[in-house]
């Protein structure tokens, strides 16, 4: 286990070295990847005096200020959705479930929504107001839907995506109802909840980091116990695990951490749905590589979703969310294929 | 006790009773029997113990109020037909189900007080349809088995040890050849052979089977059966089965439970209890013929065709 571990991360910590270096070339100035790596590796304590500075000032601001933040977001909001997702998946032993499963999403969008069509972005505490709403917003969803799916001190599992698919529509309704009264020329509240990372500074990762690595800790840790779920929940119970407890804690430490990302870059589909399965079809079934790999295919994904979002198209950006399920859908197609495929021969 | 220092195999000419002689110490043995003939501590209250104990899912009395007591090393059957209340009561002993008056008790202890993992080590329940078809290999859910032996990160105690026991496992269950098998590419029998071999890997003291071979042809159901009651020649372990199948349950368990209701209908040995007058009456069937052979050692019944007690039995709550 620990040696596939290595392999498969060392793998993907690799690849996310280069996509740092590729995704961070591209954009409307063009910049060399030796540059662009010489620049980072500048800013690194101990061994940065080995790189001296032989680029102009407006170069590293690009890298530095400009570019990183953003990519680095999106590594961590990608690494926070499949975090969740590959949780979800565990402890609902249900394959379509995703981090919105419990109408999480809904929740902070509602809470992004009113703030947008009430004109209150920056009411309260400038741009963190509609951050914290919809964290706050997204929480509070958690709580109804965990209170409507609770059955005598039990969380049915049927019960949990029956409660979370009524929130979804009723708050759906709502946000829709305030998009759709919305009468300024850009429809912020559609832009949101199509989710998007621009303009986000260093500040909106260093909120985000702390949600992705104590969840990403408590969830990685609880990941043998996701392995004893697969046998069904009784059994499951039989074998020493509390499982009403363990799925309580794993359902709201994936979905706190859902809330966060959300709230920082609106609500990015498909992947907390997408990756963990793919992880899935490569590393296989079991959750103490299936957690931390999606975390780290996660914001592989991300990262290179958002760099297609804002080169895509010479001048504007195509909403986060699009893109991802347009990446994303023919990629997982492709897998599903081959593994069946797989499957076949070996029968 | 609880984590023995397993015996080396080295002598397999004790044949089939010896098979299993593997997964106990003869220190712990020794110990048990001990403190069995001394009359003292916890060794000697029996294995389960039910004291008024009742089941109730909302209106419906699944089990009503009930004593019944099973003593270390037995193996029961509870019979009955389906409403009757078996797997309610297989739930109450194995913790699954909270009684809703009376008490349970195993080992003199009352199953509340224990912690999950702890009662994870002395009790393992095998359920109705083996392990389910996971992408997971047989090695896996050998080792999934372990986990109320493992601390927060999954490690063993005795890694070395562990190993060691669920090679010998793997190997008298037949399973080595399919340890790098998932799941999903076995046979039902082989997958409930694999669910035998999770259920060792917990060294119970107790044994739940929840009516294990429903899903399985006669050689897997034989297999099962076989399987578990050598296990419990070799270790005195104490063994609960739910079966819906009279006659395994006659060639298999020493006791019988006959439930009706919810209600003991009749207990004792099979001889006693399937007697064409209960299970007529009970099952709503004509009376069945009962065969004693020789060569089985058990009655065994024979139900005629439409056998149906004359009367279409009323649909009730399935």
């Amino acid at each position: 286990m620990i040696r596939r571990l290595g392999g498969y991360g060392g793998a993907a910590i690799l690849l996310l070295l280069v996509s740092l270096v590729l995704t961070l070339r591209l954009g409307s100035v063009e910049l060399p990847a030796g540059k662009i790596a010489s620049i980072l590796l500048h800013e690194l304590p101990g061994i940065g005096r080995w790189f001296p500075q032989t680029w102009d000032d407006s170069a590293s601001q690009i890298v530095l200020k400009v570019r990183m933040p953003r990519i680095l977001l999106a590594a961590l909001v990608g690494a926070a959705l499949a975090l969740a997702g590959a949780a979800f998946q565990g402890v609902l032993r249900n394959p379509l479930a995703d981090p919105f499963t419990l109408g999480v999403s809904s929740g902070s969008s509602l809470g992004a929504a009113l703030i947008i069509f009430f004109g209150l972005r920056t009411a309260w505490i400038g741009q963190w107001t509609l951050p914290l709403t919809a964290f706050v917003t997204g929480a509070l969803t958690l709580f109804a839907v965990l209170a409507l799916a609770r059955d005598r001190g039990r969380l049915p599992v049927h019960g949990l995506l029956l409660a979370g698919v009524v929130m979804q529509s009723f708050l759906g309704a709502a946000v829709t109802f305030l998009s759709a009264m919305s009468d300024r020329p850009v429809n912020e509240i559609l832009y949101w909840t199509l989710g998007s990372l621009n303009l986000r500074g260093w500040d909106y990762s260093a909120i985000l980091l702390p949600y992705v690595l104590i969840g990403g800790a408590f969830l990685w840790a609880n990941a043998g116990a996701m392995n004893l779920f697969a046998l069904g929940e009784r059994q499951a119970g039989h074998l020493g695990l509390d499982t009403e407890r363990t799925k309580s804690a794993v359902l709201l430490v994936a979905t706190l951490v859902t809330a966060a990302a959300v709230s920082v870059s609106g609500v990015i589909g498909f992947v907390g749905l997408v990756v963990p399965h793919m992880i899935r079809l490569i590393a296989g079934p079991d959750y103490r590589l299936l957690v931390p790999l999606s975390a780290l295919g996660g914001a592989l994904f991300l990262m290179w979703a958002d760099t297609l979002a804002r080169s895509l198209v010479v001048g504007t950006e195509i909403p986060l969310g699009v893109v991802t399920a347009f990446a994303g859908a023919p990629f997982f197609a492709l897998l599903l294929q081959r593994n069946k495929r797989g499957k076949g021969e070996t029968a | 006790m609880k984590w023995p220092d397993w015996r080396k195999k080295g002598d397999r000419a004790g044949g089939k009773a010896s098979r299993f002689h593997f997964m106990r110490d003869e220190g712990g043995e020794a110990e048990r029997d001990a403190a069995v003939s001394s009359g003292a501590g916890e060794a000697d209250s029996p294995a389960i113990e039910l004291v008024g104990a009742a089941c109730r899912y909302g209106p419906v009395q699944a089990v009503r109020p009930l004593d019944w007591t099973v003593r270390r090393g037995e193996f029961w059957a509870v019979l009955g037909p389906n409403g009757s209340g078996k797997s309610s009561l297989l739930g109450l002993v194995s913790g699954a189900e909270r009684p809703s008056a009376g008490v349970v008790r195993l080992g003199g202890r009352p199953l509340a007080d224990y912690g999950r993992r702890e009662l994870a080590r002395r009790l393992a329940v095998l359920p109705q349809e083996g392990l389910p078809p996971l992408g997971i290999t047989v090695r896996d859910a050998l080792e999934l088995g372990r986990f109320p032996y493992r601390d927060r990160f999954g490690r063993e105690r005795d890694p070395a040890a562990a190993r060691e026991l669920l090679a010998r496992i793997a190997g008298r269950l037949e399973l080595t050849a399919l340890l790098p098998r998932r799941l999903d590419e076995l046979s039902g029998g082989q997958r409930q052979r694999a669910a035998l071999g999770q259920v060792m890997a917990q060294q119970p003291e107790i044994l739940l089977l929840d009516e294990p071979t429903s899903y399985l042809d006669i050689y897997y159901q034989l297999d099962v059966m076989e399987l578990v009651r050598e296990w419990r020649e070799a270790e005195g372990l104490t063994v609960v089965a739910v079966l819906h199948d009279l006659n395994l349950a006659a060639q298999y368990a020493q006791r019988l439970l006959l439930l009706r209701e919810g209600r003991r209908a009749a207990e004792g040995v099979p001889e006693a209890v399937l007697t064409p007058a209960n299970v007529g009456g009970i099952y709503g069937v004509d009376p069945p013929i009962v065969v004693r052979r020789e060569e089985i050692g058990a009655p065994q019944l024979l139900f005629r065709a439409d056998g149906r007690g004359g009367s279409t039995k009323p649909l009730t709550d399935e």
